[in-house]
């Protein structure tokens, strides 16, 4: 549906550099990266809002070049909404259908259907748009956005801000719209949780390159490079040293300090090879000693000495400390995990680093 | 800490005077022209028929000068707000012209650009500005035009365009766009563009004078009817003239911020 091939740009002193990716039809593609790192002057060269110097931009089958694409239905909605402030609640979300020559009987049933999709029924006759909350705009922009019926959706950090309960009421909204009304949507942003939480696939940008795409759990889990890892939040990085690689098994071992670890991906590299041994808070294993091992967190066994803990909304971060490793691993725990385990009171705890979670990337 | 405060307080006290000082000039300005007017002798010339004829030739030339100037102003200022193009430096710098130069030249090169045989031709064969009332529309025109221009630029330049593009990806194709979102959000700019090109238009003088000059009971606008009165020593009649320029000034003023802080709401 959408395909950047080679497209470099410059804004004043930016530049997207040898941008290329393809968002399928139907799919819902989230291009993440932190502030800064080109992400709306991607979407607004893909619009054909802005001019590119090289490269080619295809959209429905048609190139784009400075000049947005009207051959097939696409919706915007921009970061700051442009809710239009002297239209009425109705009158922004039919704007479309005005504009397209929809008549009225079809404007009532689908004003009607997107009202009661997005909840928004009873302010659908409020006049001044400059009176809706930020978290009821959003939902005004989403209805006049989707009322085309639209074959490509451009969503601009549509959630950015709102607080935590709205964000999650139209997070779950806009899966549900995306499955009812199998749109192709290209959202932007810069929030972890919502792109892993909506993407079919991943795009992470930096400084205006595109480093890795994948699927939330290749991502999470197979960070392409240092700096992916780091922005995707995993805490516990350390430098190793590959010491066995069988590449038939694709299984690895790594020295890390003066402690040896498995991991099941050699990730192609060889012995002797410098690497950055990465694994997610989430994905180290805390063994319950009344039970016995799972087949998965056999490998790679330590103590944990828990220096500190810091409470998070989900539960606990553990600061501790393996022996031999060198620097502090991070474990993250559910307050019930915590409570199970007798955390508490105890100053050790034998976890796993499982082996599956492990991943190497070279330096 | 102290000599800190001492500055600070140094710092306003020195602001609220410079406001006081020329408040009160202006202040000062006004009053002495109401004590020295006759109050009988004011609404005597105010309602002459002379008078009357004046306040209206003004007001409707004033009227026609600055809807013509905001027929260009619209989509010049809005071109110059949203578009880059070759040569835009030049084009803004040029449509600045009549701003900054003086009204009299401005009025000079009209009338040598009517004297020239392109204009001889105009004047003899499609309509007359010299020393008519077209000829006090086209001085106004020339001199409110580029001040139209500028504010409306400056209007349609605090209108996020990300309006236009929601709404072209909505189907609204440019010009229906300009109409139905553009427009409307500029519609207070635009009142008090329309409202300040007005209150300038009436209150020209030096290049109306010059291209239509002040032929009494044709060519007579306020500005042109107090310089006849201060050429015949009437001072009672100039300042009839001059107090109603200043009541349309500060109406004026006071509507274009009742407007504009009406729309901040």
């Amino acid at each position: 549906m959408i395909s950047i091939s080679g497209v470099r740009a410059s804004f004043g002193s930016f530049r997207l550099e040898n941008v290329s990716l393809d968002v399928r039809e139907g799919e819902h593609f989230v291009l993440l990266g932190p502030s800064g790192a080109g992400k709306t002057l991607l979407v607004e060269t893909v619009l054909g809002l802005r001019r590119y110097c090289e490269g080619q931009v295809v959209v429905a089958g048609r190139v784009v070049r400075g000049e947005p694409v009207d051959s097939v239905p696409i919706s915007y909605v921009p970061q700051d909404l442009a809710v239009f402030p002297h239209l009425s609640v109705r009158d922004n979300i039919t704007f479309g259908g005005r504009a397209r020559g929809m008549d009225r009987r079809r404007t009532s049933k689908k004003v009607e259907e997107l009202s009661g999709l997005l909840n928004i029924a009873s302010i659908l006759d409020r006049r001044a748009p400059s009176t809706l909350s930020i978290g009821e705009k959003q939902r005004v922009a989403l209805a006049r956005a989707l009322f085309i019926e639209p074959r490509v959706l451009f969503l601009d950090e549509p959630f950015s801000s709102l607080d935590y309960y709205i964000k999650r009421q139209l997070i779950e909204k806009l899966r549900e719209i995306k499955d009812t009304l199998s749109v192709t949507v290209f959202q932007v942003t810069h929030d972890h949780e919502e792109a892993f939480m909506l993407a079919d696939r991943i795009g992470v940008m930096f400084e205006g390159r595109i480093v890795q795409v994948g699927t939330p759990l290749e991502l999470q889990r197979r960070p392409a490079t240092l700096e992916v890892a780091r922005f995707l939040l995993a805490q516990n990085i350390f430098d190793g040293e590959v010491v066995e690689a069988d590449l038939g098994s694709d299984r690895a071992k790594t020295r890390v300090g003066e402690l040896l670890f498995t991991s099941t991906a050699s990730n192609g590299l060889s012995r002797g090879q410098k690497v950055s041994v990465v694994i997610r808070p989430e994905e180290i294993h805390v063994i319950r000693p009344d039970r016995p091992l799972g087949p998965k967190v056999q490998e790679n066994l330590f103590t944990a000495h828990i220096e500190s803990r810091i409470p998070i909304p989900a539960g606990y971060i553990l600061v501790t400390h393996i022996e031999g490793l060198g620097g502090p691993v991070e474990i993250h725990l559910s307050s019930c995990a915590f409570d199970d385990l007798g955390l508490e009171s105890r100053s050790t705890v034998p976890v796993s680093l499982k082996a599956e979670s492990l991943w190497l990337i070279p330096r | 800490m102290t000599s800190k405060r001492a500055q600070n307080l140094s710092f306003s006290v020195f602001s609220w005077a410079v406001l006081g000082i020329l408040t009160a000039y202006i202040s000062v300005i006004i009053l002495t022209l109401l004590l020295r007017v006759d109050g009988s002798s004011l609404w005597d010339t105010l309602l002459s028929g002379r008078s009357l004829s004046t306040i209206r030739l003004s007001a409707v030339c004033a009227t026609i000068a600055s809807v013509l100037a905001l027929l260009f102003a619209l989509p010049i200022g809005y071109l110059l707000a949203r578009k880059s193009f070759p040569g835009k430096n030049l084009v803004d710098t040029l449509l600045d012209v009549p701003i900054v130069l003086s009204p009299v030249a401005l009025g000079t090169a009209l009338l040598i650009l009517l004297s020239s045989e392109p204009g001889k031709f105009f004047e003899e064969n499609i309509a007359s500005f010299i020393f008519t009332t077209r000829g006090i529309v086209l001085a106004q025109f020339s001199i409110v035009v580029a001040l139209a221009i500028r504010s409306l630029k400056a209007v349609f330049e605090q209108i996020d365009p990300r309006y236009e593009d929601v709404a072209y990806f909505l189907g609204s194709n440019r010009w229906r766009t300009f109409l139905t979102v553009t427009l409307p959000l500029a519609r207070t700019g635009i009142l008090a563009s329309f409202i300040l090109a007005w209150a300038r238009a009436i209150g020209e003088f030096g290049a109306t004078i010059t291209v239509a000059g002040a032929v009494r009971g044709k060519t007579e606008t306020i500005p042109s009817a107090i310089y006849l009165g201060l050429a015949s020593v009437d001072i009672q009649e100039t300042l009839a003239y001059v107090l109603l320029l200043i009541v349309v000034a500060v109406t004026v003023l006071l509507a274009v911020r009742l407007f504009t802080a009406r729309a901040a709401l």
